[in-house]
């Protein structure tokens, strides 16, 4: 029994945590430039192979992957400044609009020059092994996953609070002519925002790819899915908003699975979601709804 | 200078991804479905030889997907397929009559597949290859059965697939489930005496539903015991909730059976070994695809045993041998997968068949193929007549993957196969 709750402890919290990072790369680009970014997924698949091509060198893993988070970033750079720039003071939807075409346009990139097919990356062995810790079996990939999440999160807050560029990036968030005013270069805090939305992606790809070991081109559907419908119940303006709901989608994944009886488990979705549209009844908002300027309070 | 997106927009959108995500696994045909440059669109006719005379061919249509997560089972039979063309043209065709391939991509998504083969219809195809699985084969068998034409699945193996669902003209080459399942069931219960088992068996779609349930059933029937039977759902890609469940078992089982579609299957069988089950894994044919074997690899590809079609590698017969040689000579290396040969075995059975009725007509032909022993590369088959549904009577090949790569262990004719 204690053995169960431990295991399902370490498996939500990795798998929220995984979730809470999708969801921080979609909404701290929403924060500044209030487009949800559909192509998010399409850096997850950048990432996804990245880590394919370099994986066919002889170089260590964990270079392979350090680049293909790298790459990741870039791609999500780029994105900003070959796609998102020029639309940047057109309405919404034609932003929204044109991250579809972003993302349609990446993927068939990878459809025709890779394969349509999946294909499988390198991986190294810790991804399939166990571990045993004071007599409890849990896979390594998840403590790892575990870590890797609580430190990013952990950095990231770090960097919004204490440095110059983080508070640039807050303050544009909350009031972005106000802060533009103020002397922040709206170019550089956005090309920043996508940055950091393409490192989450870059990391979420090694995790969400490492469950499969294949890179396909629409790979990153279900991760962009996963971190809008995250965003939304947490509150799309908040990093808290985006962090919480993560990890409240990855208990709900898991616990549901595990307390649903067999007979309800086809319906597994239907009840996520009709949890998801009563969240958002009562709080339309969100979970954690305001600006970085009433949560600094 | 940054409009806020108004709340309408955002009440649109949550519901659009929520309506996304409940359509489950099939997320995939939802973006992956753009046209695959020139291959994917208009028909593209396969080369014929050079020569058959190109005058009043018989015209095969293959409707199938060839992009999207369907694209990992219907391309390796359309590989199988062409060189079955090619070398029956170089042989002198079929009542005088060279064979034409023509193709269009059905892109994983069952209203596209359907319209291909309506379309394929109209450019004259006399006889129609369909999707390998039920739920993406179906809207061509329906098409073909309306145009009066005969429709033959490459690997469905849904009991539904057969003339009682589709109509007296519609076929799959394919063993159904029940023999899959009974055969991989046999092989745990019977000869590896493995007398407790568990199923893990994604809900999506129907064959990996029927899969699940008649292993169950041919399980309990030759006298073992099934102590969990779990769910999934395709695209979740975890199952940390049903590795919980199996841990939490009093005794761990002695084998465990699988039944998704890939990629779900690699994450599987890696997630199972990443919780520390080295347990004997099970799966149908739908486990052997090329991506399947590199994705497990040899750290976690061991112990796996696969009930599927055939075997393409040395050990199984002269006949499968020169298969080989003419497909390595044909595109420059092995086929892919076992399901190559279901393509092969396909068009064989359409220029036998269309020899025997002397014509292309729908019930002529479908009359030559019933109650007939063809003797195939994936084993020897035998359809029941219409009445009956078209029920293959076939074998199937058990192979076990070791450090990353397929063996050929047996055939089995199961003796117990579960009612349809």
């Amino acid at each position: 029994m204690v053995n169960d709750i431990v295991q399902f402890v370490v498996s939500s919290l990795s798998l929220g945590g995984l979730y809470a990072l999708m969801a921080l790369g979609l909404v701290i680009v929403y924060g500044i430039l209030r487009l949800i970014n559909f192509a998010y997924g399409e850096l997850v698949m950048v990432g996804g192979y990245s880590l394919l091509i370099l994986g066919k060198t002889v170089w260590p893993w964990i270079f392979v992957a350090a680049l293909s988070v790298a790459m990741a970033v870039l791609a999500s750079v780029l994105m900003e400044r070959v796609g998102f720039r020029p639309v940047r003071n057109a309405s919404p939807t034609t932003m929204l609009i044109t991250s579809f075409a972003i993302s349609a346009l990446l993927q068939n990139i990878a459809l025709l020059t890779v394969s349509p097919r999946p294909q499988a990356v390198r991986l190294p062995g810790f991804f399939v092994q166990t571990l045993t810790i004071g007599g409890f079996r849990v896979k390594a990939v998840d403590l790892i996953s575990l870590a890797v999440s609580l430190i990013l999160l952990g950095v990231l807050t770090v960097f919004l609070r204490r440095t110059i560029m983080g508070m640039a990036l807050r303050a544009s968030a909350d009031d972005f002519t106000m802060a533009r005013l103020l002397g922040v270069r709206a170019n550089g805090v956005i090309a920043l925002a996508f940055a950091i939305s393409g490192f989450m992606a870059g990391i979420v790809s090694l995790f969400w790819i490492g469950r499969s070991s294949l890179v396909e081109p629409a790979v990153g559907l279900q991760p962009v899915l996963i971190a809008f419908i995250a965003s939304v119940v947490g509150g799309m303006e908040s990093l808290k908003g985006a962090v919480l709901g993560g990890y409240l989608l990855g208990f709900l994944t898991v616990g549901l699975q595990s307390v649903l009886p067999q007979s309800l488990l086809d319906y597994r979705q239907a009840v996520t979601f009709s949890i998801v549209i009563v969240l958002l009844l009562i709080r339309p908002q969100g979970l954690i709804g305001g600006t970085y300027a009433r949560e600094a309070r | 200078m940054t409009p806020r997106m108004p709340l309408r927009l955002l009440t649109f959108l949550s519901l659009l991804a929520l309506v996304l995500a409940a359509c489950g696994g099939t997320e995939a045909a939802v973006t992956a479905t753009a046209p695959a440059g020139g291959a994917g669109s208009g028909a593209a006719p396969a080369p014929s030889s050079p020569g058959a005379g190109a005058e009043n061919p018989i015209i095969i249509g293959a409707a199938v997907p060839r992009t999207g997560w369907m694209a990992a089972y219907d391309t390796p039979p359309l590989m199988g397929a062409r060189l079955a063309v090619k070398q029956i043209n170089e042989a002198g065709g079929v009542l005088g009559r060279p064979l034409q391939l023509i193709e269009l991509d059905g892109k994983t998504d069952q209203a596209t597949v359907g319209n291909a083969a309506i379309q394929l219809i109209e450019q004259g195809a006399e006889v129609m290859i369909a999707p390998c699985d039920f739920d993406f084969g179906a809207p061509v068998g329906r098409a073909a059965q309306e145009a009066g034409i005969v429709g033959l699945s490459t690997c469905a193996s849904s009991p539904l697939y057969g003339s009682e669902a589709l109509g007296d003209l519609q076929f799959t080459v394919s063993m159904w489930n029940q023999t899959m399942s009974a055969a991989a069931a046999q092989f745990a219960c019977k000869d590896m005496g493995w007398t407790t088992g568990a199923t893990i068996v994604d809900t999506t779609t129907e064959y990996t539903q029927s899969l699940g349930e008649y292993f169950v059933d041919a399980f309990q029937e030759m006298g073992c015991t099934i102590v969990n039977e779990d769910t999934y759902l395709q695209g979740d890609m975890q199952i940390d909730a049903q590795i919980q469940r199996l841990q939490g078992l009093p005794e761990p089982p002695q084998v465990i059976l699988l039944s998704t579609n890939m990629p779900d299957y690699a994450m599987m069988v890696r997630e199972l070994r990443a919780a520390g089950f080295d347990t004997p894994l099970m799966g149908g044919d739908a486990m052997d695809t090329v991506e399947f074997y590199p994705a497990v690899g040899p750290d976690a590809g061991n112990n796996i045993f696969i009930s599927t079609h055939s075997f393409v590698g040395p050990g199984v017969g002269p006949a499968m041998d020169e298969f080989l040689e003419l497909y390595e000579a044909e595109y420059g290396g092995p086929p892919e997968t076992a399901f190559a040969v279901m393509g092969w075995d396909t068009v064989n059975i359409i220029a036998q068949s269309i020899e025997r009725a002397g014509s292309t007509d729908g019930p002529a032909l479908a009359q030559a193929m019933e109650g007939v022993t063809f003797d195939l590369l994936s084993g020897s088959l035998t359809w029941s007549d219409a009445a009956s549904g078209h029920a293959p009577d076939k074998e199937a090949f058990i192979l076990e993957v070791k450090n990353g790569e397929p063996t050929f262990v047996k055939k089995i004719k199961p003796e117990y196969v579960p009612p349809t």
